[in-house]
């Protein structure tokens, strides 16, 4: 039993190693990083279409909006260009997040929220677009060999960023009657007050791990004071144009962190 | 290899110089820290108004943009404070800022304003050292800079008299009581200067001061009867006033107040 126990884990073991050895980690690693952000730019973007459709703030959030777009799409450029050949599955996945997110920008871009049929599939294609990005974030993860704590770090860098962009698209959706479509395909949830909480508990975690580093630490006491009040805003019921500034900052303040945290492989 | 040096000198004298012009300019820094104070007085003025006046239509539009611009400015700072050298100074306003967040969106108690607005009052003292920190280096490339900061302590004086009368009408604490005369005297100071700065130059903010010293007279009166109860005509005219200053300084915008 000992002997096949053993066997197995030594298997395993070098499956890593060899998969390490064929391919660029640093390759790999950069990917992997462009992969998280798009991630997290699906719900802003999410986002960015509820802030639009509701006129918040509409000269900026169009401006925000076309910007963010960009930015996403230069994300997928880049996955799709360091993607490494050699690995059919990555390439396949690859691909197939290319075509699922471009097929969701086209409903971003067209769907009108008094249009009932067009706000269900712009909602269906973000599931997909998530699913297909979850799903090649667990291969790169299994590719780089990435151990528990690790990953658990990295989720809590980027999700408590996802959890805003839903905690406030929830707040926004509330009372609107094309709300039903984005709960059923897991964006929005309840009036966003839980959403924001579960963002704050996922920044307290981050303290213990990247709290030693000075400038870290800066950053992430300001993204938490950030949530904080969006958390208060959203349970007084705040009249989210007035938020709307400060949530847009906290949009920079995000961006600046996960430079800092890719820069030097800090999550590492 | 004499030649070959001078070329690596001059090389080394363009990389300098190159690097001096890549250097940003602070003034808009300098601004942010500026509006900064003088939007979280606004905000004070709004929070001390919500306790006595709650009812009052204008309070809660007005504190919804106080809040927006100190936020956006507090972001702006924070966004081009790196490399300064202020780093920390600017963490322990963060601080004192989002301590003040804590409270900005409910109604406070009497005794919660005192701490509120001794909060404002740190932060501000604080920005002042940044500010002083800035015009020292700015001085040189902007001989406009005593104008620029004019334009913005007057601002905030103006809020601080609205402070000023209620504190001393209401019973807040004792400590606060001061506020009114201090800032009153402040506020003409400013205006003084202004006035003397503006003397015999032209242009279009001059028609604009005769009005902001005509406005400031009528405020000043209304501050010194207490027999009018003018308390909500001093909040629209301390936002009127402030209207006036900030387009005598800014004359090419015609109505859009920040």
């Amino acid at each position: 039993m000992k002997k096949i126990l053993f066997t197995v884990l030594f298997i395993g073991w070098a499956g890593t190693r060899v998969l390490h050895a064929q391919y660029d980690v640093n390759q790999l690693t950069v990917l992997y990083e462009q992969s998280l952000e798009a991630r997290a730019y699906t719900d802003r973007l999410m986002l960015d279409w509820i802030l639009k459709e509701q006129a918040i703030n509409p000269v900026d959030t169009r401006k925000k909006w076309k910007a963010d777009r960009q930015h996403f799409l230069a994300l997928l450029d880049t996955i799709s260009n360091k993607v490494p050949s050699q690995s059919d599955e990555l390439v396949k996945q690859a691909e197939k997040l290319r075509r699922k997110s471009e097929m969701w920008m086209q409903w971003l871009i067209n769907a009108e929220s008094n249009k009932s049929s067009q706000v269900k599939q712009l909602a269906k294609w973000y599931k997909i677009t998530v699913d297909a990005e979850e799903q090649f974030i667990r291969t790169l993860q299994k590719y780089l060999g990435m151990d528990e704590q690790t990953l658990s770090h990295i989720d809590n860098a980027l999700r408590f960023y996802s959890d805003a962009q839903r905690a406030f698209g929830s707040y926004l959706l509330q009372h609107k009657a094309y709300r039903s479509a984005f709960v059923s395909k897991g964006f929005a949830e309840g009036n966003g007050s839980d959403l924001f909480d579960k963002a704050l508990s996922r920044v307290k975690k981050l303290f213990e791990v990247y709290g030693k580093d000075p400038g870290m630490r800066r950053q992430l006491k300001s993204l938490y004071a950030d949530l904080v009040f969006f958390k208060q805003a959203v349970d007084r019921r705040y009249d989210p144009r007035v938020f709307y500034t400060s949530f847009d900052k906290f949009n920079r303040k995000f961006d600046r962190f996960v430079q800092d945290l890719f820069k030097n492989n800090k999550w590492i | 290899m004499l030649n070959k040096m001078r070329h690596i000198f001059f090389i080394f004298i363009i990389f300098l110089s190159s690097l001096w012009s890549q250097e940003k300019d602070p003034l808009p820094l300098y601004e942010s820290i500026l509006e900064m104070q003088v939007a979280s007085y606004r905000l004070s003025r709004d929070k001390l108004y919500e306790i006595y006046f709650p009812d009052f239509e204008l309070i809660q539009p007005d504190m919804g943009q106080a809040i927006t611009i100190s936020e956006q400015t507090i972001g702006n700072i924070l966004e081009s404070i790196e490399g300064t050298g202020m780093e920390e100074q600017f963490g322990a306003v963060e601080d004192i800022w989002n301590n003040m967040r804590l409270g900005m969106l409910n109604p406070l108690s009497e005794k919660e304003f005192v701490k509120f607005y001794y909060d404002c009052k740190t932060m501000d003292q604080l920005l002042s050292v940044m500010a002083d920190t800035l015009e020292e280096r700015l001085v040189k490339t902007h001989p406009d800079i005593r104008d620029i900061r004019l334009k913005y302590e007057i601002r905030k004086a103006v809020y601080l008299t609205n402070i000023g009368y209620i504190t001393a009408h209401y019973p807040l604490s004792q400590s606060l009581k001061g506020i009114l005369r201090e800032s009153v005297g402040k506020a003409k100071a400013y205006l003084n200067e202004i006035r003397r700065r503006k003397a015999g130059t032209a242009g279009a903010s001059v028609p604009m001061l005769a009005q902001v010293l005509n406005d400031w007279n009528f405020y000043y009166f209304n501050l010194h009867n207490v027999l009018f109860s003018p308390e909500k005509t001093l909040f629209s005219m301390a936002n009127t006033l402030n209207l006036h200053i900030y387009l005598m300084f800014n004359p090419a915008k015609t109505t859009a107040y920040r």
